[in-house]
C-alpha cells in the first residue's frame, strides 16, 4: 500500500476491495509508530478505537452504503475536543484534560465517515510559527528533520507531507495552516471567519480562530472542507452560508497582484511565484496589480488583536474546573497562581501579559481600539481590490523552512514570519496555500486569497493551478516509499 | 517596560514568575511593545473600530430548554470535586 494516495484513488480501492479499511487504516499506523520518532507530528494515537472503526467502515463499503470519506483516516489537530481522547492543545496545562465531548468538526467528520487516527502536535495553544513552544517538544519537517514544519498546526503538516495520512485537520489564526503547509509542501486552506464551527475548539482568539484542511492537494482539501463545514447552533459566530461548491466549471478569472508584497522577497521565493503567475496567466486568468495599502501594520495589530483576546480567553484555566492544579494551595490567588505560572509556558505567558497590557487603563486605547481601527482599515483594502478581482494572489513566507531552534528565542523575528498570512486573517477571508516550487529541497507555497465564503473560486483556481503542475505530487524520498 | 508596571500586569493575569524568567520576560515584552508601535504611524481618525470581520446575521435557534448539560460528566475531569462541589482553598477567613 503506498502513501501520497489521493482521497479520489483511496475511495476507488475501498470499493473495489483492493484493501480494506482495516488495512488502510493499520498501514497508517505502522507508519505514524516507525516515523513518529523522527518526526514528533503525534502527540497521541487511537489505535483501538480506530480500528473498531475502521470494521464497522469496511461493513458499511461492503453493504453499499460508504459515505465519502468512510474508511480513510484523519488526524486532528491537539486543540479539537475528542470525547474520551486526551486533547493536550500543546500545553502542559491540557496534559491530561480527556474532554467529554466531541468538537463539531469532529463530529462532522466522522459522520462523513472519516476514521480518527490520532491528535497532532502544535505550539502551545496555537500560538507559535514553528511548533517549538509545544510543551511534547517540537515536530519535524519530513523533507529535513532538522528543520522546522511551521506552525502552529506544524504536527498536521508534517503528518500529511510525511505521508502518515492522507488528511488533516488544522486551525489557522494568523497563519497556522497556510504557513506550516508552505514549510511542508503540503496544500491547506483558511476558510472564511464563521465557515466551520468553533465549538469545541480550544480557544485561542476568538474573532481570528478558524479550523481548515490540510491535504495532499486542493481537490482533498475540497473533500475536507465540506465534510467539516456548515452552521452549528454550538457557535453563534457560525455562518449560514451556502455549502463549498467543489464541481464548479473551469472560468476565466481576474487575480489582484499587490505589487507591494513582492518587494524584498527572496529570490527564489520571488522567482517561484512568478511561474506560478505565468501558470495561472496560460489557464487564461488575468492578473491587475491592486494595492493592499495597509498590509505593512497588519502584523503589529493582529499581536495586539490576537493577545487582547489571548488574554480573556486564558483566563479560564484557574485550576478549579481542568486542567493543571498546583499542589497544596495557600489561598486562592495562590492556587489560580501557581496552576497558571506552572501550567503555561514562555510563549503563552508573553502573548497574555501582551494582551493584558493592550486591554488595561491607559493603554486601551492606544493600542487595542487602534488595533481595531486598523483591523477595518485592512479589511476595506481588501473589499475596494474585490470590487476589481475575483482572486489575490501572494506569498505565504518570507523564507522556505528554518532550523529548528534558529528563531525560538526571538519573538519578534518569529512574528514577521506570518506577516503575508495575516492580513487576510484580519479581514476574515478564506485562503489557501499551495505548493509552487522548490529552494533547495524545501517547498515554496504561494497563497491564493478569495471574497468572504468565496471558496468555490479558490478552490477552482487551485484544481486548475494542480492539473498542469505537479509541484504538490513531489514528496520528500525519504517517506515515499516504506511499509510497501 | 519598568518593574511596576510588570507588576501590575502579572497581577492582573495571575500569572507568577520567578526574577530571571521576569528579566527575560521585561525585554521581549519591550520588543513586543516597540513592534506592535509601528501602528501609531497610521492616520486612523474617523475610523470606527472592527470587533468581527464578516457581515453576517446572527441565526437564533428556538428558545427551548434542553437537558443535555451533565454536570457530573463534566466534574469528573476536575481536579478535586466533592458532593457535586468544585473545592478550593478557604476564601472568607474565620476571624
Amino acid at each position: 500500500m503506498k502513501p501520497f494516495q489521493s482521497l479520489a484513488q483511496i475511495r476507488e480501492d475501498l470499493s473495489s476491495g483492493k484493501y480494506s479499511a482495516v488495512e488502510l487504516v493499520q498501514n497508517s499506523i505502522e507508519r505514524i509508530k516507525r516515523r513518529n520518532r523522527d518526526l514528533n507530528c503525534f502527540i497521541s494515537l487511537d489505535e483501538e478505537q480506530a480500528l473498531a472503526a475502521a470494521r464497522q467502515a469496511d461493513q458499511a463499503i461492503q453493504r453499499g452504503q460508504g459515505k465519502y470519506l468512510s474508511g480513510i483516516p484523519i488526524a486532528h489537530k491537539d486543540l479539537f475536543c475528542t470525547e474520551g481522547l486526551k486533547t493536550t492543545c500543546g500545553s502542559k496545562m491540557l496534559e491530561s484534560f480527556v474532554p467529554p465531548y466531541d468538537a463539531t468538526v469532529v463530529r462532522n467528520v466522522r459522520n462523513a465517515g472519516a476514521i480518527t487516527i490520532g491528535k497532532t502536535n502544535m505550539d502551545e495553544f496555537a500560538m507559535g510559527s514553528s511548533n517549538e513552544t509545544s510543551y511534547f517538544g517540537p515536530a519535524s519537517n519530513p523533507w529535513d528533520i532538522s528543520r522546522s514544519p511551521g506552525g502552529s498546526s506544524g504536527g498536521a503538516a508534517s503528518a500529511v507531507a510525511g505521508g502518515l495520512v492522507p488528511i488533516a485537520t488544522g486551525s489557522d489564526t494568523g497563519g497556522s495552516i497556510r504557513q506550516p503547509s508552505a514549510f511542508c509542501g503540503t496544500t491547506g486552506l483558511k476558510p472564511t471567519y464563521g465557515r466551520v464551527s468553533r465549538f469545541g475548539m480550544v480557544a485561542f482568539a476568538s474573532s481570528l480562530d478558524q479550523g481548515g484542511p490540510i491535504a495532499a492537494s486542493a481537490v482533498d482539501c475540497g473533500l475536507l472542507l465540506g465534510a467539516m463545514e456548515g452552521h452549528d447552533q454550538n457557535d453563534s459566530t457560525s455562518a449560514v452560508a451556502d455549502s463549498t461548491d467543489l464541481t464548479e466549471q473551469d472560468r476565466k478569472l481576474t487575480i489582484g497582484y499587490p505589487t507591494e508584497l513582492f518587494t524584498d522577497l527572496d529570490k527564489d521565493i520571488e522567482h517561484a511565484l512568478e511561474r506560478a503567475r505565468h501558470e495561472l496567466c496560460a489557464q487564461g486568468h488575468q492578473f491587475k496589480e491592486i494595492e493592499l495599502p495597509h498590509s505593512d501594520v497588519a502584523s503589529s495589530a493582529y499581536y495586539v488583536i490576537s493577545g487582547a483576546e489571548a488574554s480573556a480567553n486564558l483566563s479560564r484555566y484557574d485550576g478549579v474546573r481542568y486542567g493543571h492544579r498546583a499542589e497544596s494551595p495557600i489561598d486562592l490567588n495562590d492556587l489560580y497562581q501557581r496552576s497558571r505560572s506552572e501550567g503555561f509556558g514562555s510563549e503563552v505567558k508573553r502573548r497574555i501579559l501582551t494582551g493584558t497590557f493592550a486591554l488595561s487603563v491607559g493603554y486601551f486605547d492606544a493600542y487595542y481600539l487602534k488595533a481595531q481601527k486598523i483591523r477595518r482599515l485592512i479589511r476595506e483594502d481588501f473589499l475596494t481590490a474585490f470590487e476589481e478581482v475575483d482572486l489575490i494572489f501572494t506569498p505565504v513566507t518570507p523564507t522556505t523552512a528554518f532550523k529548528l531552534g534558529s528563531l525560538v528565542d526571538d519573538p519578534v523575528e518569529m512574528y514577521r514570519q506570518d506577516l503575508f498570512t495575516i492580513p487576510a486573517s484580519l479581514a476574515g477571508l478564506p485562503a489557501l496555500s499551495l505548493p509552487c516550487g522548490f529552494k533547495e529541497g524545501l517547498p515554496i507555497n504561494c497563497q491564493i486569497i478569495g471574497k468572504h465564503f468565496d471558496e468555490s473560486t479558490v478552490l477552482l483556481a487551485a484544481r486548475q493551478f494542480q492539473r498542469s503542475t505537479d509541484w504538490h505530487e513531489q514528496h520528500p524520498s525519504a517517506f515515499a516509499t516504506d511499509l510497501d | 517596560m519598568d518593574t511596576e508596571t510588570i507588576e501590575k500586569l502579572l497581577a492582573l493575569s495571575q500569572l507568577h514568575l520567578e526574577t530571571t524568567e521576569r528579566e527575560s520576560l521585561s525585554k521581549d515584552l519591550d520588543k513586543i511593545l516597540d513592534f506592535v508601535d509601528v501602528m501609531q504611524s497610521v492616520d486612523t481618525d474617523h475610523v470606527e473600530p472592527l470587533s468581527h470581520p464578516v457581515d453576517i446575521e446572527q441565526p437564533m435557534r428556538p428558545d427551548v430548554a434542553d437537558s443535555n448539560v451533565q454536570p457530573e460528566r463534566f466534574q469528573e475531569i476536575a481536579p478535586v470535586v466533592r458532593d457535586g462541589y468544585y473545592i478550593v482553598p478557604k476564601v472568607i477567613s474565620s476571624q
